[in-house]
């Protein structure tokens, strides 16, 4: 599941546009006014099923997560004394001890991921959906544009991998070249940035290109009659129209970017050095190998709660809020 | 004019066809490296100078312990389930959400808001722990279950009943439909694209998932095919690229009979419901 | 329309049928044909696969004993166990590499092992290598024993040694003789190297046998004090270093499994790593494999030993009849050794070692004597596993020309000595 949904981010677009448009909605259900006479009973009834999976299978398991967060709890033998909020204290401030170098190092190189990643993922599909839109076909051109985005991690990371080898990986036979892809920097991070935006681009191309469907036709039009070319157009036109989309986009692949961790743990091992290990290949290495259940747990929450300020902060800059 | 526009239009497809290539050029090299001896392995050509189907062999021998097409029945059995309960689930949730007026509806929303932001790994050994209470890990039960509570659908199919036009609500109230009706003889026909669409994400990101399978199956009869085959691939340290990329390869073309399937209907669906959002 | 009227009770159904009372094999715990066995128990393993070996064991012990076997994948070893064990679902027998089962004996969750190995009338100090059985207890006790050993050892390619005008019988046994034949089997224009020392993988093998030849340790076990940062230490990485910087003889910046790719394709003339790689070399390159124990870089023979070992947990379920199964099946393995010997799995089992049979097999009389000049890794928790990634981070960086061999060193023991104190 780290390995799952958080790829392409959709598992959470909705929270975050989400929040305004709950407030927008003072008169939300007023259809269903008239029906409250007959009891808010069946309403219960129809949230029920979900609340049941909900309650069991995530909010208990962060709650119980939560609890293990506060404790020293090494997996082997569960529960070893009550810590409080110590664990989270010594992340966040303690500079001598490992735990802390280990989380403000990950917590680095993730939004460095970010901010080398995002560009590109929402560059790219725009590029690619604007060609789309422009030249037709799109019934041939979307769906092999996205196939890659169906692809397993395993599986991508596995291709690449052998692809990307020093001597005698494919990419380094046609270029002709020695390039150290995955094992020395500033390759390492081309290469996981590379490997992402072939996997998941064509996720954001689909969304991006119902966009420009959107958009009235006059406005292409207009830019014909004026004379612009493909390219001014897609400046003057496309982008513009297009941002509240490109915004979305944009939160999405934050989101995704954010939880980067297949494809350094798979390709790259973090390495070289740590310099490809993302806050997620800390808080599993911790958890998991050296049995520090608690302070990876603690390091996972505070994660989350970084997550959420930039992606809130995000929404509320692309609402026009930093004005 | 219409020349100039005309070969422009070319000259872009042109363009997207020369990415397509290359798009594709890891997945050709993958086909071609699972077609060569390993000796062959580094020639550094695409066509492979002497096919061989000897690395297939290999995987689907009758000796090979590996049961290849049960894992591949586990895989469609998981993601075909859960895509089912959390469409169902997901979308009696989002209709009472949009719809209808409760007390702890606000409470209800914030908390999935909440729950999309912790990341997996803080809630796999919580999860685990649960499942072998219940005594149900290694069934198909802990393959399915842990995606049945997918906060994402309820957002995706609120925001797709929020926009549903409040007459078709109202007269469908007029003739005396009860709730329950109301969702399964209006909402639910309206609703098909989007449920399908988040039916078909589920099904890819379920047949896709590595770590909870890996953890929550202990026999070979119970994994998945993603979790079967990585095992097979991962010798114990070092690595057979050409059986590597056959195996992958067997992985991949499940999925990609399931795309060639369903992909109008999931390419048209993110489109759509992509920009409810 | 009509999707929908079929997707509950399609799901209920596919639920009920799947997941309830279900008739499919695998869904519930126990597999009927076990049940009439008087002692089941659970083994773990993520070493080579025994399912024909314990399929064997249940056959031959049917009605008695039996073996509910998982093969786990090396590389997610640490969590599937510790999941398991969190949920007090772990395995009876576990085998895995030496250092892991170190925080189960700290934390006091396995066995003492002799008991149930003389149960199975083994002998350690008979039957084991010296070097697989000595220095693997905890607060001076055992609870491992070894299950089969990797040595790391030289391969090299005859034909590219005839190419180059060597002897391709006579493959290098000291520093100089190697540097020597490495200059000599590199030829730049056709891309071949002499030796190829990746920064990463397979120094977990690689510098634990040079430092051992250099006289050094990693760690000690017992007062968790790190020791690689010594002189020794700095020789073992200097000589790695110097394959790529001072003699040229390897390139720079290989990546993970470069080493055996170009083995395998005829442009890498000698690899020093884990013997697990034979199998593969030899289906490569036939008749013009190689392979030796390690040339002595340093001032004696020493070379690591890839390991995997085994140990029982302390569970409810482990009663007389279920230690009786276990030792059963410990007989059982030894036994069976030169037949996996046969295909590949390099044994522990002295009286297999010293078969005549054994030695006939190809590559093992070498192999053999490797594990008698066999060291193993400080017995510290996943030491060699995941412990030390700051050791093997640090000498990646040395080896691409980021750190100096001596602050490389030095900023890793400084860093594992903080880490010591966290471990159990």
């Amino acid at each position: 599941m780290p390995l799952r949904p958080r790829k392409k981010g959709w598992s959470t677009q909705f929270p975050v546009k989400d929040v305004g448009a709950w407030r927008k909605r003072p008169g939300l259900a007023t259809g269903a006014s008239r029906a409250k006479a007959k009891g808010t009973v069946s309403a219960y009834l129809f949230v029920l099923p979900f609340l049941v999976l909900f309650g069991g299978l995530t909010a208990y398991p962060i709650g119980y997560g939560i609890y293990i967060s506060l404790h020293h709890w090494n997996p082997i033998v569960g529960n070893s004394g009550w810590v409080g909020l110590s664990t989270y204290a010594e992340l966040l401030f303690d500079g001598s001890s490992l735990f802390s170098q280990q989380f403000w190092q990950g917590l680095g190189h993730t939004v460095l991921f970010v901010g080398i990643s995002v560009p590109f993922l929402v560059a790219v599909p725009l590029i690619i959906a604007y060609g789309i839109y422009r030249a037709g076909g799109k019934s041939f051109f979307r769906p092999l544009y996205f196939f890659p985005a169906t692809l397993s991690a395993t599986a991508v990371t596995s291709i690449w991998a052998w692809i990307l080898q020093t001597q005698g990986g494919a990419v380094n036979q046609i270029l002709g070249m020695h390039l150290p892809w995955l094992v020395a920097q500033p390759w390492a991070w081309i290469s996981i940035d590379l490997v992402t935006v072939w996997w998941t681009s064509g996720f954001n191309m689909i969304i991006l290109y119902a966009g420009l469907t959107q958009l009235p036709k006059t406005v292409f039009d207009a830019a014909a009659i004026d004379g612009a070319g493909v390219v001014s157009t897609f400046f003057s036109v496309a982008v513009p129209q297009v941002k509240p989309v490109l915004v979305f986009v944009g939160i999405i692949s934050t989101i995704a970017s954010f939880n980067l961790f297949a494809q350094p743990y798979l390709l790259t091992g973090g390495g070289p050095g740590f310099s490809t290990s993302p806050i997620t290949m800390f808080i599993y290495g911790e958890g998991f190998n050296a049995m520090h259940m608690g302070t990876a747990a603690a390091m996972a929450f505070l994660m989350g709660i970084a997550l959420a300020a930039i992606s809130l902060g995000q929404y509320w800059f692309a609402r026009g809020g930093g004005q | 004019m219409t020349n100039f526009h005309l070969r422009r239009t070319w000259m872009t497809a042109a363009l997207l066809a020369a990415g397509l290539v290359v798009l594709y050029f890891p997945l050709a090299w993958m086909v071609s490296t699972a077609l060569k001896p390993l000796s062959q392995a580094f020639d550094g050509q695409l066509i492979p100078a002497v096919p061989t189907l000897a690395n297939f062999r290999a995987i689907f021998a009758p000796g090979s312990a590996s049961p290849v097409l049960r894992w591949l029945g586990n895989s469609l059995l998981a993601a075909g389930a859960s895509s089912l309960l959390v469409v169902t689930v997901d979308s009696l949730c989002a209709f009472a959400l949009a719809r209808l007026r409760f007390p702890g509806r606000r409470v209800v929303f914030y908390l999935i808001v909440a729950s999309l932001m912790v990341p997996f790994i803080a809630v796999l050994i919580p999860l685990y722990e649960e499942f072998s209470g219940l005594n149900l890990l290694n069934t198909y039960w802990a393959l399915i279950l842990p995606y049945g509570a997918n906060a994402f659908g309820v957002f995706l199919l609120y925001q797709f009943f929020l926009g549903v036009p409040r007459e078709l609500e109202e007269a469908a109230m007029a003739d005396g439909a009860s709730r329950f009706q109301l969702w399964w003889k209006v909402f639910v026909p309206i609703s098909i694209a989007p449920m399908v669409t988040l039916g078909l994400i589920t099904f890819m990101n379920v047949y896709n998932d590595f770590l909870w399978p890996l953890v929550a199956t202990t026999s070979q009869n119970m994994h998945t095919l993603t979790v079967g085959i990585a095992l097979m691939a991962i010798g114990q340290y070092s690595t057979n690229y050409p059986l590597l990329m056959a195996l992958t390869l067997c992985s991949v073309v499940p999925i990609l009979l399931a795309f060639i399937f369903a992909q109008r209907q999931l390419v048209e669906g993110i489109s759509t419901t992509g920009l409810t959002l | 329309m009509r999707q929908p009227v079929l997707a509950f009770p399609l799901l209920l159904g596919a639920l009920w049928l799947t997941a309830g009372a279900s008739p499919l094999p695998a869904a519930r715990a126990k597999p009927a044909a076990t049940k009439a066995a008087a002692a089941t128990f659970s083994f773990w393993n993520s070493g080579p696969d025994l399912s024909t070996l314990v399929k064997g064991f249940n056959r031959a012990y049917a009605g008695k004993y039996a073996i509910h076997y998982r093969n786990i994948p090396y590389a997610n070893e640490t969590e599937i166990v510790n999941s398991a064990l969190s949920a007090h679902h772990g395995p009876t027998l576990m085998e895995e590499s030496l250092t892991p089962s170190a925080p189960y004996a700290v934390e006091g969750v396995e066995v003492p092992i002799l008991p149930l190995l003389k149960m199975a009338g083994i002998d350690p100090a008979r039957d084991f290598p010296a070097s697989m059985w000595n220095r693997t207890t905890v607060n001076k006790v055992h609870y491992v024993a070894p299950v089969d050993a990797l040595p790391t050892v030289l391969f090299y390619n005859k034909a590219l040694f005839k190419a180059a005008g060597l002897n391709p019988n006579t493959p290098p046994v000291n520093q100089a003789t190697f540097v020597r034949d490495a200059k000599k089997l590199t030829v730049r224009a056709k891309g071949q190297w002499g030796y190829v020392q990746e920064p990463a993988w397979p120094n977990p093998f690689l510098f634990p046998s040079l430092l051992a030849q250099f006289g050094g340790r990693e760690a000690n076990p017992a007062t968790r004090k790190i020791l690689f940062d010594s002189p020794a230490g700095l020789a073992a990485l200097t000589f790695e270093h110097n394959t790529i910087f001072k003699w040229h003889v390897s390139p720079l910046n290989a990546s993970n499994g470069e080493a055996h790719n170009l083995f395998v394709k005829g442009k890498n003339a000698m690899e020093m790593t884990g013997a697990y790689d034979y199998p593969i070399y030899q289906k490569a390159l036939g008749n013009h494999l190689g392979m030796a124990v390690l040339p002595v870089i340093g001032h004696r023979p020493a070379d690591f030993l890839g390991q995997n070992y085994w140990w029982v947990f302390k569970n409810p379920g482990l009663t007389p009849a279920v230690r009786k199964a276990v030792a059963a099946w410990f007989g059982y393995y030894y036994h069976h050794s030169l037949l996996l010997a046969k295909e590949g799995t390099i044994p522990v089992w002295l009286p297999t070692l010293k078969n005549p049979a054994f030695r006939r097999i190809a590559g093992m009389p070498v192999i053999a004597r490797a594990v008698d000049t066999g060291v193993l890794n400080p017995l510290i928790p996943n030491w060699g596993t995941t412990t030390s990634t700051y050791l093997y981070a640090n000498i990646s960086l040395v080896l691409e020309g980021k750190s100096s061999v001596k602050a490389g060193l030095h900023i890793a023991a400084q860093k594992m000595q903080q880490e010591m104190a966290t471990l159990p």
